[in-house]
């Protein structure tokens, strides 16, 4: 694994700065009720977590596997930003959710919260599209919200245990190297979780 | 003071004196002990049992807060300096580096230098690379070939034997190559290539007839050894092995020291000054300052082996100043301090691979390729730069990061990443920096540490031959790359500072005469021959390969010297 490339892949969860010119209000007109999983929030607001965590979800669904709920994914990248964010970078975090809820009330009429699954996939569909268009035409990636959603949510799944051993494979002791072997010889044949966040 | 700390004289005399029980310090202990010195070793940090002291050996990533990482205001108030390699400062084990802010130094000059040090027992042998390559005549005669710096008083017939010797011991895995730059240790089985490090290494077989890929020489056992157990490919070196399959003071010499009742290890033992009778014109032995109380405290031997690591016995050579050595214990050639050398890395090639997509490998090999130096070996191979440079590196399946670089999300991202990815390879190129009197350390008794030692400043900076060389570099890891059919070749020159190695050699380097070097070629201090240096610091050049190996060689070797000039009554 080339370290440089991690590194990089993961330069939110350092804290590297991200600099948004988004509104730091929060919606007052949102009426989602702090769910039970929201408890012992360190950093979100009970509605802030409720949109990062369908957010989550969608992005890494349950299937036959576990998913990002399952996996506690938002609380834990809830306690990642209270704890090793820097205090701009946490700042610009939240007023990006902040401002992908108002986007949202503003394009469905309705809190991401309150959408059922398909509809929410269909608009996030379209956030993709216009993350990479952005992206493409000159925008900081770290600007650009799904990106920094995206990438906290799969690098902070695939450090959490379901993530490493349901979703991709890890064996503790693996034994003397075996170099090049098929891969229905090579454990469940799903890739190596990586030990390395 | 007959009486310090409860202590008399005589409880605080011994035969031999070893400073660090690092890489160097374990091999001192290990032979004067088992050559049957009472021997006290001499260590600045706390005590790390094996096994016992390995907090996180058996942590899973998900057993750590955040993975491991550690919080940014920590690691800029504590790990600056020490987060420069990018990978130093986690809770997997940060435990066995130092924190910047208890151990600073000073960058002078605006020059850039990368101090990354472990104080503890067993010292950064807990932590090291464990690549295991011997030295050959191309780096013993490169000084005298090239007029550069002074020529080194030994030659490869010299060390070859105490190569096999502490190879033996140690357990080094490995491929013969039968190349006269590399030459082959005493090896157990190499550890396996992947599918494309195999197929690369044929093609760079078929497509060059000056270079070859190897797999990387390693101080991991591949079958049992001495007692210790086989490498199970978890990866997780740095945190110190429960398995003992890679060496380390504490999983192969400092055992071998104990089990001959002869060694005292003496933990927070901060090395100050050799003691010296200008009389007899002999070291007596060594004081310390107590880290914990602040005491000074003499401990008395009939030789001292300082392997501290190449900065700190120099520091304390430099700091045993007296009548006869103003400047210094051993520094009559004015050399003390100079020619730091390191080896600079992180320029070269990545390239993706097609093929293999149905196979993969098994375990998290904690080891990589290697290719070994093929330029300036002579005649067509001469370029316009000195000295050379090898490869690690290696082979690797795109993981869940290269499939969410695309557009997906969902259950249709999840199946992309339970996928392995295509196959890429790195070559990352380890070059040789020469040894220039103006990349130097000094002591700063302006900035005193917690101590009342004098802080160390550094002036180092890489020179017009390392440059050249990183081009040639990053150039030939291209050329191999394509030969051997990548795609999508990418070279790379990232940021490097003298010390990012981790490998500081030099500063009391080795030589044939008392005027140009601090040792002679047994390691001897010109003018205390009681004294001994075998870590870093006795490197009069930096060859291109690890030096490890070399200082195990180069330990075993003064101190059977030693032991046989003790016989003799000559120490």
């Amino acid at each position: 694994m080339d370290r440089r490339d991690a590194l990089r892949r993961v330069a939110l969860l350092t804290g590297a700065a991200i600099s948004a010119p988004f509104a730091t209000a929060f919606l007052q007109s949102c009426e989602t009720e702090a769910s039970s999983v929201s408890e012992g929030l360190q950093f979100f607001t009970p509605q802030q977590f409720d949109v990062f965590n369908e957010l989550a979800e969608r992005i890494m669904p349950k299937t036959d596997t576990p998913g990002a709920k399952d996996a506690k994914v938002a609380n834990l990248i809830d306690e990642i930003i209270a704890n090793y964010y820097s205090k701009e970078d946490a700042k610009n975090f939240a007023a990006q959710v902040d401002a992908f809820e108002a986007d949202c009330n503003t394009a469905n009429g309705k809190s991401f919260t309150k959408m059922t699954d398909e509809e929410r996939d269909n608009y996030l569909t379209t956030v993709e599209e216009a993350a990479y268009k952005a992206r493409e035409s000159g925008t900081n990636s770290q600007e650009i919200f799904w990106f920094n959603a995206k990438n906290s949510v799969l690098s902070t799944f695939f450090m959490t245990e379901a993530g490493c051993t349901q979703v991709l494979q890890h064996v503790a002791v693996p034994g003397p190297f075996q170099g090049c072997v098929p891969m229905t010889e090579a454990g469940e044949g799903r890739t190596w979780a990586n030990e390395w966040v | 003071m007959s009486n310090i700390n409860g202590k008399s004289k005589k409880d605080r005399t011994y035969d031999a004196i070893v400073v660090g029980s690092g890489i160097s310090g374990g091999w001192a202990a290990k032979e004067l002990c088992e050559k049957g010195l009472k021997t006290i070793v001499l260590e600045r940090g706390r005590d790390v049992k094996h096994i016992k002291d390995y907090p996180t050996a058996n942590m899973e990533v998900w057993e750590f807060k955040n993975g491991g990482r550690v919080p940014q205001p920590v690691i800029d108030e504590h790990y600056p300096k020490q987060n420069r390699t990018g990978y130093t400062v986690r809770e997997q084990h940060k435990h066995f580096f130092v924190k910047d802010s208890e151990h600073p130094y000073n960058e002078i000059n605006d020059k850039r230098f990368d101090w990354i040090r472990g104080y503890q027992v067993g010292g950064r042998s807990l932590v090291w690379g464990r690549q295991c390559y011997r030295w050959s005549d191309y780096d013993f005669e490169a000084n005298m070939k090239d007029g550069i710096a002074v020529d080194w008083p030994i030659r490869y017939k010299d060390i070859a034997p105490w190569y096999s010797y502490v190879e033996k011991f140690a357990g080094i895995s490995g491929r013969k190559e039968n190349l006269p730059q590399l030459p082959d240790s005493e090896f157990l089985p190499p550890m396996d290539f992947n599918c494309i490090e195999a197929e690369v290494a044929k093609r760079i077989k078929k497509k060059f007839d000056d270079r070859i890929m190897t797999i990387g020489r390693t101080a991991h056992l591949t079958q049992a050894h001495n007692g210790r157990g086989q490498c199970q490919s978890r990866n997780r070196c740095m945190r110190g092995c429960p398995y003992g399959a890679y060496f380390s003071s504490q999983s192969a010499t400092l055992p071998a020291a104990e089990a001959t009742g002869n060694l005292t290890i003496r933990p927070f033992s901060i090395g100050a000054e050799v003691l010296y009778d200008k009389e007899t014109g002999k070291a007596t032995g060594v004081r310390i300052i107590d880290k914990e109380t602040k005491e000074s405290i003499e401990y008395y031997a009939k030789v001292v082996f300082l392997c501290a690591s190449a900065v700190a016995s120099t520091s304390i050579l430099m700091q045993s100043k007296n009548e006869a050595h103003p400047d210094g214990l051993g520094n009559e050639s004015g050399q003390l301090g100079k020619n730091l050398m390191d080896h600079h890395f992180k320029a070269g090639a990545r390239a993706e691979f097609d093929g293999f997509e149905d196979q993969y490998f098994v375990g998290r090999r904690p080891n990589g390729i290697y290719i070994p130096r093929f330029r300036n070996l002579g005649g067509k191979t001469n370029q316009d730069y000195l000295r050379g440079f090898g490869y690690q590196g290696g082979g690797s399946r795109g993981s869940w990061y290269e499939a969410a670089e695309g557009k997906g999300f969902g259950a249709s991202l999840k199946e992309a990443v339970q996928a392995p990815g295509g196959w890429g390879m790195n070559l990352n190129g380890f070059g040789e920096i020469l040894p220039y009197e103006d990349n130097f350390m000094q002591l700063n008794y302006d900035k005193l540490d917690a101590w009342g030692l004098p802080t160390i400043d550094f002036n180092t900076e890489i020179k017009e031959n390392e440059l050249k060389m990183r081009e040639d570099m990053k150039a030939s890891a291209v050329e191999i790359l394509e030969a051997a059919g990548g795609k999508n070749v990418q070279s790379y020159d990232y940021s490097y500072g003298i010390g990012l190695g981790i490998h500081e050699m030099g500063t009391a380097r080795m030589g044939r005469d008392r005027k140009t070097s601090v040792l002679n070629g047994n390691n001897q201090v010109w003018g205390a021959e009681n004294v001994f240096v075998t870590d870093g610091a006795c490197l009069t050049s930096g060859s291109c390969v690890n030096p490890s190996l070399t200082y195990m060689a180069l330990t075993a070797r003064a101190a059977n010297y030693a032991v046989e000039q003790l016989k003799k009554q000559n120490l």
